[in-house]
């Protein structure tokens, strides 16, 4: 008697010890129907979840127009497309001026230190 | 004699500048001023309309210390353990790209809105007294900057700021309109006709002399944003074609501005075209001026008030898209000796797996992943990793998932022969499949500087 309840401890020990069987799942596409899976043992995770983002802090493109045009960069920017003015953006507000410089050889530096000031605050 | 007239000028100033309330306010309704740029003058003011309002006031950071996210939050803490709502907050200093800074230290509006949830969490009823925000500095209420605040902290029925460069902190207009604003908002925020509250904008001192804005939220609901520019057909989606920036007063009717119904069907048209790339069931087009991406990115930023928060039309990931090889440059230089590591366990394990299918273990499932020349994706200077598609790199990955996650992958003998694995695999997910924003700043991994190592957030 006393063998089969050891035997019986040892075996629920094992099955304790197993480590929890779970399933992540992730996905990007909203459209999935994930219903199916719905089980205690599977996390899903539906869309993207919580992401950070530093282009949706910049300002809209018309007011980084604004900003340009304070700058008197107006006629520079025009040919670049809106992800690249808000790169040049970043750069100026993140990156060391000499830098930004020395990547946008076509702006006048005199224009991007001008820009800097903008950005960084003449209240 | 100089030095004396100094003297007595600083004392005059700052007692100027201490003001003193004399009349009985609401503890548990403060107004909060935080000085990022040393502004005695609009604190003053502040701290006068706070008076006028009934309320108290508290000015951060407290005297000899400096002002940031943990700082703020620390402090709003304290006022929401002890019952206390912020009916206001002020942030006054430089605004540089969203952050607003100064001599003390600065905050950004994210840090603002996190700290004032994050120390209301648990008491919602206190966080629901938040009614005005103030970001005074340059360039921080313009029509997007409001939508953020709406959205963000709904309880918010008036946001004010300057959508153009703001007036110097020592400017008679930095601090009378901030008054003068604290002090109506009330009354603007219960108008809810629009001549009567143009003629309450009208009455504040200076208000025409900046680049002020006003948003408010009526008790009606109707919502109305002023700015001092502009010619007030102001209808759609803002672009350089249909917003005037004609000077002369001026209201935007912002029910109309941020009606997203129409835009719905596009939204959807393009994050299924995102996915479409994301998953690799469409190459990524080349990078030029046509390329898809790029417009995907152009609609996103004007449409980034329709989507919903944490949508998959991130600006990060679709710029990190666009520049993908960019981004596998990066991941060979930053994770150049994980790709070492995992070459040599691939080395191992191929001898490892040979040995134990000699004795006839059950190795067919590992096996199975494991077949010859899976293991070419990887080579010493992971330049073939630079060759494959995003296609590839998924289909990679869920091979790599398959070893580590083999019940084989269990056995203590194995689990020591896998670590460099499971790290490629988690790095590879992060920073080649998800293109994760949390983890990876899309203006350092965007471009390529040979010997250069964009930072990594995330373990791996």
């Amino acid at each position: 008697m006393k063998l089969i309840l050891c035997l019986l401890f040892l075996a629920t020990q094992n099955v304790l010890a197993e480590e929890e069987f779970k399933v992540f799942v992730n996905t990007f596409d909203e459209d999935i129907d994930t219903s199916v899976i719905k089980s205690p043992a599977v996390k899903t995770t539906v869309g993207v979840g919580q992401s950070t983002s530093q282009v949706e802090k910049l300002p809209d493109p018309v007011e980084m127009e604004k900003i340009f045009k304070s700058a008197d960069m107006s006629d520079e920017v025009k040919p670049l497309n809106q992800m690249d003015r808000d790169i040049l953006f970043m750069k100026v507000v993140k990156r060391d001026l000499a830098s930004v410089k020395k990547s946008y050889p076509q702006i006048a530096g005199e224009k991007l230190t001008n820009l800097k000031k903008i950005i960084d605050g003449q209240k | 004699m100089k030095n004396f007239i100094f003297i007595v000028t600083m004392i005059v100033a700052s007692n100027a500048w201490s003001y003193k309330c004399n009349r009985s306010v609401n503890p548990k309704k403060v107004v909060v001023f935080v000085d990022a740029n040393k502004s005695p003058m609009e604190s003053n003011d502040a701290e006068r309309a706070a008076c006028e309002r009934g309320e108290a006031f508290k000015k951060l950071p407290p005297e000899g210390q400096s002002i940031d996210a943990a700082n703020l939050e620390k402090e709003l803490k304290k006022l929401a353990d002890a019952n206390k709502s912020v009916s206001s907050m002020v942030i006054s200093g430089h605004d540089g790209g969203g952050n607003i800074h100064g001599a003390n230290g600065g905050v950004d509006k994210y840090e603002v809105i996190n700290a004032m949830k994050s120390a209301y969490k648990t008491k919602p009823h206190l966080l629901s007294d938040f009614k005005s925000v103030f970001m005074w500095g340059c360039w921080t209420m313009g029509p997007s900057e409001v939508d953020i605040w709406r959205k963000e902290l709904p309880s918010l029925k008036m946001c004010s700021g300057f959508f153009d460069m703001g007036p110097l902190n020592t400017t008679a207009a930095s601090h009378a309109i901030l008054h003068d604003l604290l002090v109506k908002e009330k009354s603007m925020v219960e108008e809810a006709d629009q001549k009567k509250l143009k003629r309450i904008v009208a009455s504040v001192q200076h208000i025409n002399q900046t680049y002020a804005a006003v948003y408010t939220e009526a008790a009606c609901g109707d919502m109305y944003y002023y700015n001092t520019q502009g010619d007030g057909d102001y209808t759609g989606e803002p672009t350089t074609d249909n917003l005037n920036y004609s000077a002369g007063n001026h209201f935007l009717d912002f029910n109309k501005n941020f009606d997203c119904k129409g835009a719905a069907e596009d939204i959807e048209k393009n994050r299924k075209l995102l996915i479409k790339y994301y998953y690799g069931e469409l190459p990524l087009p080349p990078n030029n001026a046509q390329s898809p991406v790029l417009k995907i990115y152009s609609f996103l930023r004007s449409h980034s008030k329709c989507l919903k928060e944490n949508h998959l039309l991130n600006g990060d990931r679709v710029g990190m898209l666009r520049f993908y090889d960019s981004v596998k440059d990066n991941f060979a230089e930053v994770f150049k000796e994980l790709n070492q590591a995992t070459l040599a366990e691939f080395k191992h394990l191929d001898n490892f797996t040979q040995k134990y299918k000699a004795k006839g273990k059950p190795m067919q499932d590992f096996i199975k992943y494991f077949q010859a020349g899976k293991s070419a994706f990887f080579s010493a200077d992971a330049a073939t990793l630079k060759t494959k598609s995003r296609k590839d790199i998924i289909k990679m990955i869920s091979y790599l998932d398959g070893m580590v996650k083999q019940p084989m992958a269990r056995d203590p003998k194995f689990t020591s022969k896998l670590k460099s694995l499971k790290k490629m695999r988690n790095a590879m997910e992060t920073y080649l499949f998800q293109l994760n924003p949390n983890c990876m700043d899309f203006l350092d991994w965007h471009e390529h500087t040979p010997g250069w190592k964009p930072p990594t957030r995330c373990p791996i």
